[in-house]
């Protein structure tokens, strides 16, 4: 079984190992929410966990101490993601958390009364980013700069994982910048996920910092960089790009919903990536739904 | 033979009194390593970040007088089953030497260990510091003093006895 179901502790320990081998390989999320039952949600279900036959239902207590044992018993080295609504496990494995925002100076500082964790399972999959390069290849896109669009739980991250992968079992220097820390997913001081034998990782940088510091001290051939937020990470890849480093990021959305994205239109707009793939979750996640070859000869002919 | 017996009679009479007087020098021990500790901990926790089972662990070989319960700490936390107050109240109960209250002292940060912002912890481990820092020197003054008082009385009673047998 995978050592992360074993991350709550019992009674839920036990209730999770005595699922069928069935479930456990398909399953995705764990959800404890305050006073109902713990829901099991695999790739085309969700199920109740039980213990003897009995819903296991977490209380408010549970889940503060749930959240204590995942964070080492050390929330004060968490407190940045805990703002943000997520910790990070060793192994990249992320934990949603819900509760209530506590404010000073008109800022959110952290969140407290915590009534929701979502353990959510980080996984590594081999031959995307092949099955992707192939892709891209065939419809004449050879440059290695790309925007991946997806909706959440399309498969974003574990395709930049394996795409860094190929890269650097390339040759190509890479560096990571993993704010979160999911795409690397170290434990102390030891590395998670298998990233090739040339990629440096920068965990924990802010992704502005982070892409500015790897292209000043770190001399990569690629940045590779996870849900590009505020105008300064855009600015940051974009001055990557002008000093010729290769990006490969992400960002959530549709191709339904296309340039309608601030962001997708800034980055569209600047004509530094040589496609925006766009990543679905049919008919598993990874799946590529669509591929905008390089603006200004982008979608439709249309020069942006 | 008269000597012989004059020298184990006093022998085991010296030896009782270090005995009955050990828990009351071994509390001023533990108390002014706890104080030591402490103090560890604070930039350990506060400026290094580091994981509260890892700072408890590098705490353990600073100051080998805690070792045993600092490691059973770990220990427990490693299992993951039992939060930090828990892990702390069943590990102390194993060290006889210390009184009611500097267990309450030191449960009650166990409490709060790892449970806030980083300058909550610094507040709250130095004003635990300072107060268990405080017993200790009241432990240094009195515990010592009718430690080596029990001593005195039992190897003096030891004397006695043996002028009174001879």
């Amino acid at each position: 079984m995978e050592p992360w179901l074993f991350l709550p502790p019992t009674p839920w320990r036990e209730a999770i190992s005595a699922l069928g081998t069935g479930v456990l390989s398909r399953l995705e999320e764990i959800r404890f929410r305050v006073d109902v039952p713990v829901m099991l949600y695999t790739d085309r279900e969700s199920i109740q966990l039980t213990h003897e036959g009995v819903p296991v239902i977490a209380r408010g207590q549970d889940i503060r101490r749930i959240l204590a044992i995942l964070v080492d018993h050390s929330l004060y080295a968490r407190v940045e993601e805990l703002r943000q609504g997520y910790i990070t496990l060793p192994g990249g494995h992320r934990v949603g958390v819900a509760g209530r925002a506590v404010w000073q100076d008109g800022h959110i500082v952290t969140q407290t009364d915590i009534t929701g964790l979502n353990i959510r399972y980080a996984r590594d999959v081999n031959g995307g980013a092949k099955v992707l390069m192939e892709n891209l290849r065939r419809r004449g896109i050879a440059g290695n700069s790309w925007v991946i669009v997806a909706p959440p739980r399309a498969g974003k991250t574990t395709m930049l994982r394996d795409l860094t992968r190929w890269f650097s079992q390339a040759g190509w220097r890479v560096v990571v910048v993993d704010e979160r820390s999911e795409i690397a997913g170290p434990g102390t001081g030891h590395r998670g996920f298998d990233l090739g034998p040339h990629t440096d990782v920068l965990e924990g940088w802010s992704k502005s910092e982070g892409i500015l510091t790897a292209v000043r001290t770190l001399g990569p051939d690629m940045v590779v960089v996870d849900e590009l937020g505020p105008e300064a990470d855009l600015d940051a890849v974009i001055k990557a790009r002008h000093a010729g480093v290769e990006v490969i990021t992400t960002l959530h959305g549709s191709e339904q919903n296309g340039l309608a994205g601030a962001r997708l239109k800034r980055l569209w707009q600047s004509q530094i990536f040589d496609a925006v793939v766009f990543l679905g979750r049919s008919p598993g996640p990874g799946a590529v739904v669509g591929v905008w070859p390089p603006a200004p000869w982008g979608r439709d002919g249309i020069a942006l | 033979m008269k000597g012989i017996g004059a020298l184990l009679v006093l022998g085991s009479a010296v030896w009782l009194g270090r005995a009955l007087a050990k828990p009351l020098r071994r509390r001023v021990m533990l108390l002014e390593a706890w104080a030591n500790c402490i103090g560890f901990l604070i930039p350990a926790i506060v400026w290094q970040q580091t994981p509260l089972p890892t700072a408890l662990s590098d705490a353990a070989r600073a100051y080998p007088i805690l070792s045993k319960v600092l490691n059973s700490i770990t220990q427990q936390l490693a299992e993951r089953l039992i939060d930090v107050g828990t892990a702390f109240e069943r590990a102390l109960v194993e060290e006889s030497a210390l009184r009611p209250r500097d267990r309450q002292l030191l449960g009650d940060m166990a409490a709060k260990l790892g449970t806030s912002a980083t300058s909550y912890q610094s507040d709250m481990l130095r004003t635990t510091e300072a107060l268990v820092r405080q017993v200790a020197k009241e432990a240094r003054g009195e515990d010592l003093k009718q430690a080596r008082l029990v001593e005195s009385l039992i190897s003096l009673s030891g004397l006695a006895l043996v002028i009174l047998l001879l």
